[in-house]
């Protein structure tokens, strides 16, 4: 995978509001994001974090400010849908699992329009494999519905990671997950990105999560107020 | 594209199961209406297929009637007219036709009175099969009671059956008729029929055998120019002129398409209140790339899969009605078809895959054009 620009991410003077203008939740926040890279987004509850992280995933749209993904503009994708499935991995807070499926088969939505990604390998065998990653080898045939918390958000990381996005968008990942379990999928995280040469931003109140990240961003008020290296403070 | 395809189907099937009594009931209304559909569609072609082969079977190449009647009952032709038309060089055989309705004075029951010149002729023309007894003679008081009809009113071959207040006939023989308004109807001489209609100028219809009938259309145009009041009716397009008859059909489409209807509304009903249950599913998937046009398949891959079930069972379903009222219903028989056929299966389970389809457009075009990040924190 050649990386052609400087950052992976650049997001500037990001606005947006709800309720027609009344709720005020992202106030022309601006970030840049490099290459292999894990971002830690933290701040209080409310200051704009998860919109922050639906504007750059193009799961909203900003009213204003520009968003370059590797130094391109969303606008010249195919479409938003592609640019997700081909760009980006979520992770939620909540796991987001389709409950009718099984943990494989949920892993396997995130590839099903990956044609060359399954031409280089096998689908059923790239499932398989960051499955056992995360230590699920035992219930991929498991509905996800009959599944613990812990599993469940373990599944939702392997989907967002298993078609090697380029940019991980990680909203509270360990926010309803024990100590150990969140231990896990921060290495799982750490690895992965080494490996991809992706970049993750990952919104959160954890100080233990923050501890895996390079640089942390923090917000208040709907602005990135201060960017500190991960070292300076931990 | 084959793993999509197995991964949209396997996906709709386990949403469908998922709410298995909602689908169930689904179901089971798509097959209602589809069976209903299917009963009446058949009934009406099988009607219309029966007439146009009953009246081909007859010979009969013209039908003369009143030009604006809505049925042969307020038909009227002339008896100058009659005389006229038969006197046609081009005519082989000409059967005038009596028709009117009296009421019983036990009962205050209607019954239609059919007058005709020649019993044998006709009889084979009108679907008329004798159960019991003998045909009329021309010239006595005799007539001819619909089997059913002598059931009801609890008479016998060799009864006398009070036609008017002052007048008298001896039934002599009961007859069967596909015809739903032959089985509650009187069979008489038109001299007779007259009598008790006490219509002496009166003919309703007249049937025509040519004797060349490739001249049908100068005949049709010659009678329609010289009698503008009269129309004339190719044998095969008769029962779309019978007013009564082309009411009828209206009637039963109107039926059958209500009944697809309610299966759309009803099918719409379900996916609404799915895609509205499976918001934050919706958002899931567009989360993580799918295209809108995938998740709109998944949507009416299901609706199809409900309609296409349904209408499996609504087949089903009116087979099965089709031959207990075949069985039952005796005088039923001759309105309805042996089985539904293949036509009527083919259209029918068509008619479920548009149910489908269009039950779910609208609720599908919902769910894949949520938007994301609002699906995505919907809660239920």
């Amino acid at each position: 995978m050649s990386i052609k620009t400087e950052y992976a991410l650049e997001a500037h003077a990001l606005v947006k509001n709800y309720e027609g203008g009344l709720i005020p939740a992202v106030k022309g926040a601006s970030l840049r994001l490099k290459h292999e890279r894990i971002y830690a987004l933290m701040g209080p509850s409310g200051c704009g974090k998860s919109t922050l992280l639906n504007l750059i995933g193009t799961l909203d749209t900003a009213e204003n400010g520009t968003v370059l993904y590797e130094g391109k503009k969303v606008e010249t994708w195919r479409s938003l849908a592609y640019f997700r499935r081909e760009y980006i991995g979520f992770v939620f807070q909540s796991h987001h699992l389709l409950p009718v499926l099984t943990l494989r088969e949920n892993v396997e939505t995130a590839l099903l329009f990956r044609t060359t990604l399954n031409q280089e390998q096998p689908m059923q065998e790239r499932v398989k494999e960051i499955l056992e990653e995360m230590g699920l080898a035992h219930r991929m045939d498991a509905l996800a519905s009959n599944v613990s918390g812990g599993e469940r958000q373990r599944t939702a990381i392997a989907r967002a990671l298993v078609s090697n996005p380029r940019l991980i968008l990680a909203d509270e990942p360990t926010g309803n997950v024990d100590s150990e379990t969140s231990e896990r999928i921060m290495r799982a995280l750490r690895k992965r990105i080494s490996q991809t040469g992706a970049t993750a931003l990952i919104a959160t109140h954890d100080p233990n999560v923050s501890a895996y990240a390079d640089t942390l961003l923090l917000m208040k008020d709907g602005k990135i107020e201060a960017i500190e290296n991960a070292n300076s403070v931990f | 594209m084959q793993e999509i395809f197995l991964s949209g189907f396997r996906y709709a099937v386990r949403n469908i199961l998922r709410s298995w009594l909602r689908a169930t009931l689904t179901v089971i209304s798509v097959a209602l209406a589809i069976s209903l559909y299917a009963f009446l569609t058949a009934m009406t072609a099988s009607y219309n297929q029966q007439m146009s082969s009953i009246i081909r079977k007859g010979d009969v190449d013209i039908i003369v009637q009143s030009k604006f009647s809505a049925s042969p009952l307020s038909s009227s032709i002339r008896p100058g007219q009659v005389k006229k038309i038969e006197a046609s060089p081009e005519i082989k055989s000409s059967m005038p036709v009596v028709i009117g309705k009296i009421r019983t004075q036990k009962e205050n029951n209607i019954i239609y009175v059919f007058g005709l010149k020649n019993y044998k002729q006709i009889a084979q023309k009108l679907g008329l099969t004798l159960l019991d007894g003998k045909p009329y003679t021309v010239g006595k008081d005799e007539i001819l009671m619909a089997s059913k009809l002598m059931h009801i009113l609890a008479y016998r071959i060799g009864s006398r059956f009070p036609v008017t207040n002052d007048l008298n006939m001896t039934i002599v023989g009961a007859y069967s008729s596909w015809i739903s308004m032959l089985n509650s109807t009187l069979i008489c001489s038109a001299e007779n029929a007259r009598r008790i209609l006490r219509r002496t100028d009166k003919t309703n219809m007249m049937f025509l055998t040519l004797k060349n009938p490739t001249h049908t259309g100068r005949l049709m145009k010659e009678i329609q120019t010289n009698y503008p009041d009269l129309i004339a009716i190719k044998s095969g397009e008769f029962s779309s002129h019978i007013g009564i008859i082309k009411n009828l059909a209206y009637i039963l489409n109107i039926v059958a398409w209500s009944a697809l209807l309610s299966a759309v509304a009803i099918l719409m009903n379900t996916f609404l209140v799915a895609v509205n249950e499976r918001t934050q599913e919706i958002g899931i998937l567009g989360a993580i790339g799918w295209p809108k046009s995938m998740i709109l398949s998944i949507f009416t891959a299901e609706s199809i899969l409900l309609a296409g079930t349904g209408g499996i069972i609504g087949l089903l379903m009116a087979s099965g009605i089709l031959a207990y009222i075949r069985s039952v219903y005796v005088s039923l028989r001759f309105y309805l078809p042996d089985s539904l056929g293949i036509s009527i299966w083919a259209m029918s389970m068509g008619m479920s895959l548009v149910v489908g389809v269009a039950g779910a457009m609208i609720p599908a075009m919902l769910a894949a054009n949520k938007p994301i990040a609002k699906a995505l924190k919907d809660v239920h």
